[in-house]
Parts: structure tokens; C-alpha cells; sequence
């Protein structure tokens, strides 16, 4: 990847990268400031980086670890020595998605972040293992208790949304 | 169905998408500038390193001499005053280093790597061993990710090169320059003491983090092994060399030494 390569990726990868990160953690501001710093990181690390084949994976993985991990603490740290603040954050979600941002927010965060790996970023199970470092076994029924925890939690209107148990989809990406 | 569930998801993920803050050259130039900072700072360690290593010599060789010879390495003089050395036989950990504040009173942050319950399972060592010194050791790091990916699993293994049994203690005590604190143990993993016949190995694994703050980059350790005694002063630094560069952060772990290198692994390749 080039110098030029690179700026393209970061233009077109960051705001789709901004959005899957939202999805997990309901926080903008958040998720614009990991993903802005996974980005350094790729280039820091570029060595590593470059050698992937999924370049988006990659910058997600971490932008999602620093934010299930030590993101208070990386959030000020990045206050600190960023020169130019980010803009404001956002608006919260808008009135179609309060319902949705409002129960993914009550799942606990290794079902949360099952959900959005699979449901949000395609990848199979095995991915969702691998990028979690929990077995196959744990991620499904991580995945079964969170999709059954938002059917509960979601009112009525958009109970369809979550319905059914999606095993075959499981079953389809699993091999 | 569950595909309901994506296309929601999707649509709440576009509605968050937001342009980038900046342009690539400008996370590029952080980064760099970032990588700057941290050779700097690399290199101040090794300085310390290096003068350390300096009054090291100075004290191993010159024993009585060093009275008489004031160690004459501008190096030696940045770590301790050699020539007022009183007793030969001091050991040259106690040498306060500028740099890196000694190893026997840490200010610790984060987890406390002592283990509390270390007294009662020293005293299920045989007592006839002794513990083993590190000039009678040999350390190897090996990688333990796949090929093309970062590393972050490593195996520490230490091989008893020596003539004699000797009990290893507790754990690798690894403390980079200007770190507060050594990394931090893995409790579960705390087993006895290994005994190492002449020949036998220990294993110890080592995660080198991923994805927390403050990280180093470096490709060598600087490991010390632990006598019986619990926070007793851990001994001279070994440099052992990693396969490649390795990025640490604060989110690095060790485990006890285990004599099953399987075991050990057990403790860290599910992070």
C-alpha cells in the first residue's frame, strides 16, 4: 500500500469503520476517536498491516479492542495528545434507531460484540472465534442469547426484526 | 429472521458513519512522529542498559581493584560512584541506575506482580536444591502466532545448562526501561517451583498485549529470574532476543514457569 493508497483507504474505510464501532458501543465521539487512532496505528505498524489481507479487518479489530478495553483511559489519553480536537459528537441516534441503539446498549458486551461482528460485519462464526479468542462454541451461543435478548428487549413493532433463531444462517457460514 | 436483524443493524451503522476528520497524511505524520518519540525513548534505555552493564564489568572484574582504579568508562560514572564502591562483594543490582529506578522498590500501578501465598510453596521445594543462578541458565523467546501475523504469544523458555539441579521461583520478572512496573503475572497460573535437573526446561508464556496504551516496541527482554524468597530483589537482567520486533503494551502478561509448555500457552492463547 502506498502513501496514496493509504490516504484513499482511510477516506473510504473510516466512515463505514465509524458506523460498525457506533453499532457496538452507542457512543459517536467514541468510535470516531478508536477508529482515528487504529488508523495511526495501521501506519505505525504498517509492517504488520500491509501484510494483511484485510485491510478494514484489521483496522476494525483494533479499533474495536481499544474500545471494548481501555477506552476511558484511551479516550483521554487521546485527548491529550491529539493537536486537532475532533469535531463535537454527533446527535444521538436518530428516532428510528433509539430503540435498537437503547437494548444493544443492555446485552452484555461479548454478546454485543458477537451481534455486530456477525449480524453487522459478515464475518462467520469462526471469524467472530478468532477475532474473540472464544471458542466456536461460545460465540453461538453468544449470538443465540443476544439475538433472543433483543427480541425481548426491542417493543413490539420491530420484534420481526429480530425473530427467529437464524440458525441456518449460522449453519450456512460455518463451513 | 436473522438476516432482519443485519439490514437494522446496517442501517444503524450507515446512519453513524461519519467522514473522516482528517486526511491520510495527517494520520501518517502522527504516526511517525509517535514513532519518533518512541526511539527516542528507546534509546534513552539503552543507555541506561549499557551503563549498567559498564558497572556490571567494573565491579565483576575489579573486586579489590576497583578501590585502587577508579572505573575510568564515562559510562559507569552515570549509574554509581564505582570508586566509593565499600564492599567488592556488593552486587551490582544494588547500583542505582539514573534511569530506571531499582528493581527492589518498584512504585507500582496496575497489577501487583509479588504473589503473597509465595512463602508457603517455597517450602515445598526440596530444600537440598539450590535455587538456580542465571549463569547457569540459557533463555530462547519463540513465537507462537502464525506466520505474517503481529506477535503477541510468546514461550520463554529457560534450559538448566548448568552441572547441578536448581529450583527456579515464581516467575520471568520483565521490566522494560521507564516501565513503573514489571508485567504482570497471571495468577491462575501459579504452580511449585520447578526443579530443573541439568539439562530440563522450563517454560513461561508471554503475552505481549494488543490493542491497550503505552506500547513498546522492541525485539529484545530484559528478563531477571526471582529467588525463593518472596519479593526478594530479582537478579541481574538477561536480554533475551525475540523473534522480531514485538510491540508491548500494558495489557502484557506472564505466567508462573511451568515445566509444560502446553500449560503455559493454556494461560495466554485465549487472549
Amino acid at each position: 500500500m502506498t502513501e496514496d493508497e493509504f490516504d484513499a483507504f482511510y477516506a473510504s474505510a473510516f466512515p463505514r469503520v465509524v458506523g460498525q464501532v457506533y453499532s457496538f458501543t452507542g457512543d459517536h465521539g467514541q468510535a470516531q476517536d478508536v477508529v482515528q487512532e487504529a488508523f495511526v496505528r495501521a501506519w505505525d505498524r504498517r509492517r504488520d498491516f500491509l501484510t494483511t489481507e484485510a485491510p478494514e479487518a484489521w483496522i476494525r479489530t483494533v479499533a474495536m479492542r481499544l474500545a471494548v478495553s481501555h477506552w476511558r483511559r484511551a479516550r483521554r489519553w487521546l485527548e491529550l495528545v491529539r493537536r486537532t480536537p475532533l469535531p463535537e459528537h454527533a446527535p444521538g441516534p436518530g428516532p428510528e434507531h433509539v430503540a435498537l441503539v437503547a437494548a444493544l446498549r443492555q446485552l452484555p458486551e461479548p454478546q454485543r460484540l458477537a451481534i455486530v461482528l456477525h449480524h453487522l460485519c459478515d464475518l462467520s462464526v469462526e471469524q467472530v472465534a478468532s477475532e474473540t479468542g472464544a471458542p466456536t462454541g461460545t460465540v453461538k451461543a453468544r449470538l443465540s442469547r443476544g439475538r433472543a435478548a433483543l427480541a425481548e428487549l426491542l417493543p413490539a413493532s420491530e420484534v420481526g426484526v429480530v425473530g427467529g433463531s437464524g440458525e441456518e444462517k449460522e449453519e450456512d457460514r460455518g463451513r | 429472521m436473522a438476516d432482519d436483524l443485519s439490514s437494522a443493524l446496517r442501517e444503524l451503522a450507515d446512519s453513524a458513519a461519519s467522514p473522516a476528520p482528517t486526511t491520510g497524511a495527517e494520520v501518517r505524520r502522527r504516526a511517525v512522529s509517535r514513532r519518533r518519540r518512541r526511539h527516542s525513548a528507546l534509546a534513552g534505555g539503552t543507555v541506561a542498559v549499557v551503563a549498567a552493564l559498564a558497572f556490571g564489568l567494573t565491579t565483576a572484574l575489579g573486586g579489590p581493584e576497583s578501590h585502587r582504579r577508579p572505573a575510568p568508562q564515562p559510562a559507569a560514572s552515570l549509574t554509581a560512584p564505582t570508586a566509593d564502591a565499600a564492599s567488592p562483594a556488593a552486587p551490582s543490582a544494588s547500583a542505582p541506575s539514573s534511569t530506571e529506578p531499582s528493581p527492589s522498590a518498584p512504585t507500582l500501578a496496575g497489577p501487583t506482580p509479588t504473589s503473597p501465598t509465595a512463602g508457603a510453596e517455597t517450602s515445598t521445594a526440596p530444600a537440598a536444591v539450590a535455587a538456580c543462578v542465571v549463569t547457569d541458565l540459557a533463555f530462547s523467546a519463540t513465537n507462537e502466532d502464525e506466520k505474517g501475523k503481529p506477535v503477541r504469544h510468546l514461550l520463554l523458555t529457560v534450559t538448566n545448562t548448568g552441572k547441578k539441579k536448581c529450583n527456579l521461583y515464581e516467575y520471568p520478572y520483565v521490566k522494560f526501561p521507564y516501565a513503573r512496573a514489571p508485567i504482570a503475572v497471571i495468577k491462575d497460573s501459579k504452580d511449585a517451583p520447578a526443579t530443573l535437573a541439568p539439562g530440563e526446561k522450563a517454560y513461561a508464556a508471554l503475552l505481549a498485549g494488543g490493542g491497550h496504551m503505552d506500547t513498546y516496541d522492541t525485539n529484545t527482554v530484559p528478563l531477571r529470574i526471582q529467588g525463593p524468597n518472596p519479593g526478594s530483589e530479582p537478579g541481574e537482567p538477561v536480554n533475551v532476543s525475540l523473534p522480531g520486533q514485538v510491540s508491548f503494551d500494558d495489557g502484557a502478561r506472564v505466567t508462573y514457569w511451568i515445566t509444560a509448555s502446553g500449560l503455559a500457552l493454556r494461560f495466554i492463547m485465549s487472549s
